[in-house]
């Protein structure tokens, strides 16, 4: 798979990458029983320290969605894809929180609220490629 | 872990200005470690004194165990290591593969095979002569003869001033895998992007002394850019509680930006409730931003706290407040 | 447009003043090398032949060339500064990059290198004419120096200065075309011989044609001048021509991307290189140093070995430079210098070649050992050395069948070896390429004659030097490790400085030792003797010395006669016979006379009037002894005038002996020593009293015991003798004084030292010998040392005076009377004078 890293978007390498395997497995572009690519190799071919690496490959693993296969390296966990499907709820109820707070902040009513997300939703629906799963994905912004 | 580069109380005056002020730096082996520094900052005297080009005027310094300060121990350590300075000297008249094999007679069996896969993976052309080769080509060359006798400890000057963003990545890479088989690598870069990639731990040298050390993960964490909006610009805000602190702090208007060493949100939250706040938010400082307070930090930052002070060590702070939660 | 143009050429008038300044500011280390280097030579070789040949240095018009050099090695040296050090310093495409056009860039350096090139005319041909008329000759003599062009000395000085001019043209096109700045310079040398061997030839063809020597003279140069003319005019064109093309091809190069790492295709040639080295065999370190060395510097030592060859081939067949199987200075001149001059160039090229674009770092930054790295560099050059040393000697350079003679085997060696140790030291503490390959040869030139000045004035060995030369490499050695690393500092500077001054003052030690424990004479006897000079100053009318005595012949035979009479008897006795005529005549003068100081000073011989003197006061007693012994009561007229005679000549000698005193000269006080002497024969005659009358006894006794102030006058004497150096008052002889008795002045510094503290030991010797009392064991002894240390090896101390008067004076040695045993006798008078009282 690919990754894209941006070390400026104030969210740390190695949680960058912990998400995105996260988000790969939760969209199917990374399967149960995959392998990994070797914390070397990842790290040359993105160009970062390996130790940030290793980090998120030890969160990944601690996290229940990898483990490590003896001589072979790290492959998907035929229980991740679930984990990261609940992953992803939780980072998108996040996101819509602090959405929904920003525009409280800001002085926007409750009522007014829903009525921008309904509107929203109206716009999308139907719309927006879905993965082969039950889950909603993100926009996607890739030509067809 | 043993420490690879043990530096203590490092000086370097010359006639006229002092290049180190007492500089305190330590480096484990296996890992990578950048210095950040203004041009001037002393990056090249400590990389000469640490290479035994220089002698300091005080303080001492041992590399891989042996004192770069001794003559007869400064040429062990050129041996052992892998040194690219900031303007590599080669034979011009030279070519690529001559140059390769003339080296090889220096070191170990192996480094023919190793600079010849370096060359191949470059896709330099082994019969071509040096002098008419671009920037980027001698660069990598030098890069592939320090690499290629497989050094355990790997030092840079500046290995990607006035290279294409290409040749940079090519070098990145070179260095990761390095770093990737347990060796230590050094460097001193005024490439901020590229050494968030690559550094496991950093260092800001300004006016001669070490203003800022630590593991670039937990410099990253522990560091937070907090926006006060005030409605009076002459309200002062509160110190923060220890073991937080601001590094530095900019105002302009009503807004206050300070750069808060430990948890920002709480920093956020602690002064939201003083009076006259109208508004602080926090976000994640980048290396950058970072940098610059450090090393302007008279002129554009004040420091909050007392400058001149000793290094901050992030380590020991993130330690603290572990501790303390 | 036509206010743009004045815009463009108001605004190019301060870039031009500040380009031309920094183009100026760039040679400005050159010319500081070549005034330094010219001036130093000048100044140099004055003070050293001052030293050496200890005469007054008279004005040579070979010094023309040590002024003449300066120019002439500007000339060389210029075009390499300006254009070739740009070129390593890669500004050139900094200045391209400025609103200037590369004509503008050309034309600035082509007007620094000739007016710089003016100024250094200028200052030589100044100084040379200050130097030549401070020492009395004619500047213009440099006309006339080359046997054969004796013409006009307008001409000759203007084919110099067109040479020069020539050199510097060339100079800067070589320059611009070529990268490299040795191969710049070495590329002068055919350039001028192509110039110079056509016109050289065209001549002597033209020579053959018979014109006249005047015609002939003309023509050659005119040929000569004319091919200057033309090589000027050519490179003018060639280096506008090269610059141009230069400065136009410096474009920014092309970026290339890193991922192809390809310009353009790669060549055959890389093609079969890229493969061919990952076959070579892997090597040890010094190898592949070898290797790197050999193939950067290859084709220099090629050259060298071409060139030195070619050299010895010339010189071995041409009968020309064997006189009666010697050296001949033509020899020296094409082989010696030459040789010299080149093997200081390759000591030159061994860290050069290296220092260029900093490349020895490739080293320093792998942990080379700077040992290794020295061995390494000079490893291959001194072979070269020596196998050109060893040819020579096979080659059987000599008469045929005879070999080369060991000693001037090995001087050519060594010859050799020290240009190079010179060369090579300069390679290391000069900088800039250029200006080290123009100072090499006045380097080789001042050390040649500070060797000299070594061996000759200050009594250095021979092979004393070889420590210098061994200091010299040794230095590099020691210094390698901070030029490798490019550590150039004032400390750097320092440290071979020191280096170079203890190489300097090693030959000097032996000479330096020999001065320094010559013992000279103390502080307080110095003050001593020179308050006492100062208060009692030397009396003035000393100088002339007019005889009095009206015939000098005769006188001359006269005093000959009691000087000691030899030849065949009937000479003896006609000069009897002679004597006794003209001692009827001038008898009563001199005795008349004889009382005065004035008839001793204006004596011509003092010697013989001594003689004389003695001899009549002996005839005189002598009569009057007679007298007293023959019984007639009677008293002869005649012996009535010799007592009356007698006591005249002794009556005067008190007022005699003061006055001779009080002159303070010692020669005087000498002479008053032995009239005193002879008086004191004469009063120690147990009859004395009654000849002389006690009228003039007791004065004389009074005179003779009155050691004070003899002493007195002796030591003030002695201390006029001291300061005055130049009078010679102390005679030649005190120079020589040491325990060396074969002592010579060799002409060097210490013994020339030796001579002035000689000279004060012998006064201070004296002083001692005034101090002790007369008579005692100490005053003997101190005689003695006196006398063993002295030159005078005849001298003999007299000092006893007996019965006889003692005729054999010594030579001129002075204070040969004092303290002898007649000072003693004195005493006698003394106590005998008492028992009359």
């Amino acid at each position: 798979m690919f990754f894209s890293i941006d070390p400026n978007n104030g969210i740390s390498i190695y949680e960058q990458i912990v998400r995105q395997v996260k988000f790969a497995v939760a969209d199917g572009v990374l399967i149960p029983g995959q392998l990994l690519p070797s914390v070397r190799t990842l790290s040359i071919q993105l160009a970062i320290n390996p130790n940030t690496v290793a980090k998120a490959f030890q969160i990944l693993q601690s996290d229940g969605i990898c483990e490590s296969l003896r001589g072979r390296g790290l492959t998907i966990r035929s229980t991740a894809v679930e984990a990261c499907g609940q992953a992803r709820r939780t980072l998108l109820e996040e996101r819509l929180r602090s959405a929904i707070s920003e525009a409280l902040h800001g002085g926007f009513s409750t009522k007014e609220v829903r009525r921008l997300m309904l509107e929203q939703l109206g716009l999308l629906d139907g719309n927006v490629a879905t993965v082969g799963s039950a889950l909603e994905q993100p926009v996607q912004v890739d030509s067809a | 872990m043993n420490d690879a580069i043990k530096i203590h109380g490092l000086e370097m005056h010359y006639p006229g200005c002092d290049a180190l002020r007492g500089v305190d730096l330590s480096v484990c082996s296996g890992t990578v470690m950048a210095i950040l520094g203004e041009n001037g900052a002393g990056k090249t005297t400590l990389i000469r004194i640490m290479t035994g080009f220089q002698k300091p005027s005080a303080g001492t310094c041992s590399i891989l165990g042996l004192d770069p300060t001794q003559s007869a121990q400064a040429l062990e350590l050129r041996k052992r290591i892998g040194y690219v300075s900031d303007a590599p000297a080669l034979y011009d008249w030279m070519t690529i593969g001559e140059i390769g094999w003339f080296a090889a007679s220096f070191y170990p069996e192996g480094f023919k095979e190793r600079y010849q896969d370096s060359i191949e993976r470059y896709e330099l052309p082994a019969g071509r002569k040096i002098k008419q080769l671009s920037k980027g080509q001698r660069s990598k060359v030098a890069l592939s003869l320090a690499l290629a006798h497989d050094p355990e400890l790997l030092i840079l000057d500046e290995p990607t001033s006035g290279l294409d963003p290409i040749v940079r990545r090519e070098f990145l890479e070179s260095m990761i895998g390095v770093a990737a088989t347990g060796r230590t690598v050094f460097l001193s870069s005024h490439q901020i992007s590229e050494i968030e990639r690559v550094a496991d731990s950093i260092a800001i040298l300004h006016k001669g002394k070490v203003q800022l050390v630590g593991p670039l993960a937990d410099l990253k964490e522990s560091i937070a850019m907090v926006t006060v909006s005030l409605s009076d610009p002459l309200i002062a805000l509160a110190d923060l509680p220890e073991p937080s602190g601001i590094l530095a702090e900019i105002s302009q208007g009503r807004q206050k930006q300070m750069i808060v060493r430990g948890d920002g949100q709480a920093a956020a939250a602690y002064w939201k409730e003083a009076s006259g706040v109208l508004a602080a938010q926090s976000r994640a400082a980048s290396l950058e931003e970072l940098f610059v307070a450090c090393t302007r930090g008279d002129s554009i930052y004040k420091r909050a706290s007392n400058p001149g002070a000793n290094p901050t060590d992030i380590r020991n702070s993130t330690k603290i407040e572990a501790s303390r939660s | 447009m036509s206010s743009q143009s004045i815009d463009s050429t108001s605004t190019r008038s301060p870039w031009m003043s500040s380009l031309l300044w920094k183009e100026f500011r760039q040679v400005v280390p050159l010319i500081t090398a070549v005034l330094i280097g010219g001036f130093g030579l000048v100044l140099l070789i004055l003070v050293l032949s001052a030293i050496t040949i200890k005469k007054p240095l008279s004005f040579d018009r070979g010094f023309w060339f040590l002024f003449l050099s300066m120019p002439m090695m500007y000339a060389t040296g210029v075009g390499a500064l300006l254009v070739g050090s740009e070129k390593e310093s890669r500004s050139l495409q900094w200045m391209r990059s400025l609103p200037i056009s590369s004509k503008q860039i050309a034309w600035n350096k082509l007007v620094v290198a000739i007016g710089t090139l003016a100024l250094i005319w200028f200052v030589a041909l100044t100084a040379w004419c200050v130097f030549a008329s401070a020492f009395g000759g004619d500047p213009m003599a440099i006309g006339s120096l080359v046997a054969k062009h004796s013409s006009g000395s307008g001409w000759l000085l203007a084919t110099y200065v067109l040479m020069s001019l020539f050199l510097s043209l060339a100079g800067l096109a070589f320059a611009w075309r070529f990268q490299s700045q040795f191969f710049g310079l070495a590329l002068l040398v055919p350039a001028a011989l192509a110039l110079w061997l056509p016109a050289y030839g065209l001549a002597n063809y033209l020579s053959t044609k018979s014109y006249g020597t005047e015609t002939q003279q003309f023509i050659d140069t005119v040929l000569y001048l004319l091919s200057l003319a033309i090589g000027c005019v050519g490179f003018l064109a060639y280096g506008w021509r090269v610059s141009q093309r230069e400065l136009k091809a410096l474009e920014p190069p092309v970026r290339t991307s890193g991922v192809t790492g390809l310009v353009r295709d790669a060549s055959a040639s890389e093609r079969r290189s890229s493969e061919a080295w990952m076959l070579w065999p892997r090597v040890s370190p010094i190898s592949g140093m070898l290797w790197q060395m050999v193939r950067q510097n290859g084709i220099w030592w090629i050259a060298y070995a071409a060139v030195g060859t070619a050299l010895l081939l010339l010189c071995s067949r041409s009968s020309l430079f064997l006189r009666n199987g010697n050296l001949s200075e033509d020899l020296i001149g094409f082989l010696y210098i030459p040789m010299a001059i080149l093997s200081g160039w390759l000591g030159v090229l061994a860290y050069h070649s290296d220092g260029i674009q900093q490349r020895v770092r490739f080293y320093a930054d792998r942990g080379v050992s700077p040992t290794l790295y020295w061995c390494t560099r000079h490893w291959m050059p001194v072979t070269l050395i020596l196998g050109l040393c060893l040819v020579r000697y096979i080659t059987n350079f000599g008469r045929s069948g005879t070999p080369l003679d060991l000693v001037d085997a090995f001087g050519f060696l060594a010859i050799l070896l020290a240009s190079y140790c010179i060369g090579q030291w300069i390679s290391q503490f000069v900088k800039s390429p250029t200006i080290a390959a123009i100072s090499a040869p006045m380097a080789l030139v001042a050390m040649f004659a500070y060797g000299l000045f070594a061996i000759v004035g200050m009594e250095s060995p021979w092979w004393l030097l070889m420590a210098t030369f061994a200091v010299l490499s040794i230095s590099t050695v020691w210094m390698m490790r901070p030029w490798m690393e490019r550590r150039i500092d004032w400390k750097y500077y320092l440290q071979h400085s020191g280096f170079l001054v203890v190489a300097l003052t090693i030959p000097l030690l032996p000479g330096l030792w020999k001065i320094s424990t010559t013992p000279g004479i103390s502080k307080e006897l110095r003050e001593t003797l020179n308050r006492l000079a100062t208060s009692n100053p030397l009396m003035q009318g000393n100088a002339s010395r007019r005889s009095l005595v009206k015939e000098p012949e005769s006188l001359g035979d006269f005093y000959g006669s009691y000087a000691g009479v030899g030849g065949t008897l009937e000479k003896i006795q006609a000069r009897l016979e002679s004597n006794e005529k003209f001692r009827a005549r001038y008898t009563q003068d001199f005795i008349d006379q004889i009382g005065s100081t004035n008839f001793w000073r204006s004596s011509l011989d003092v010697e013989s009037l001594l003689r004389t003197y003695i001899a009549e006061l002996a005839r005189l007693r002598s009569e009057i002894l007679i007298e007293r012994q023959s019984t007639s009561e009677s008293t002869d007229k005649q012996s009535q005038t010799a007592i009356l005679n007698y006591r005249k000549i002794l009556g005067g000698v008190p007022n005699l002996v003061r006055q001779l005193r009080a002159s303070h000269d010692l020669k005087d006080t000498d002479l008053s020593d032995r009239i005193e002497i002879i008086a004191l024969s004469h009063c120690l005659d147990p009859s004395a009293s009654e000849s002389m009358s006690q009228a003039v006894f007791e004065p004389l006794v009074e005179l003779l015991t009155d050691d004070r102030s003899r002493d007195e006058s002796r030591r003030i004497a002695l201390a006029n003798a001291w300061r005055e150096q130049f009078r010679g008052s102390l005679g030649v002889g005190p120079i020589y004084y040491s325990e060396n008795p074969h002592q010579v002045d060799s002409g060097s510094i210490p013994s020339g030292v030796q001579m002035l503290y000689g000279r004060d030991q012998f006064v201070a010797d004296l002083w001692r010998l005034l101090n002790v009392k007369p008579g005692s064991p100490e005053s003997i002894s101190q005689r003695e040392k006196i006398r063993t240390k002295s030159y005078y090896s005849h001298g003999g101390m007299n000092d006893l005076i007996d019965g006889t008067i003692h005729l054999g004076f010594p030579n001129n040695m002075p204070a040969t009377a004092w303290r002898g045993n007649w000072e003693h006798l004195t005493k006698q008078l003394r106590s005998e004078a008492k028992d009359h009282e």
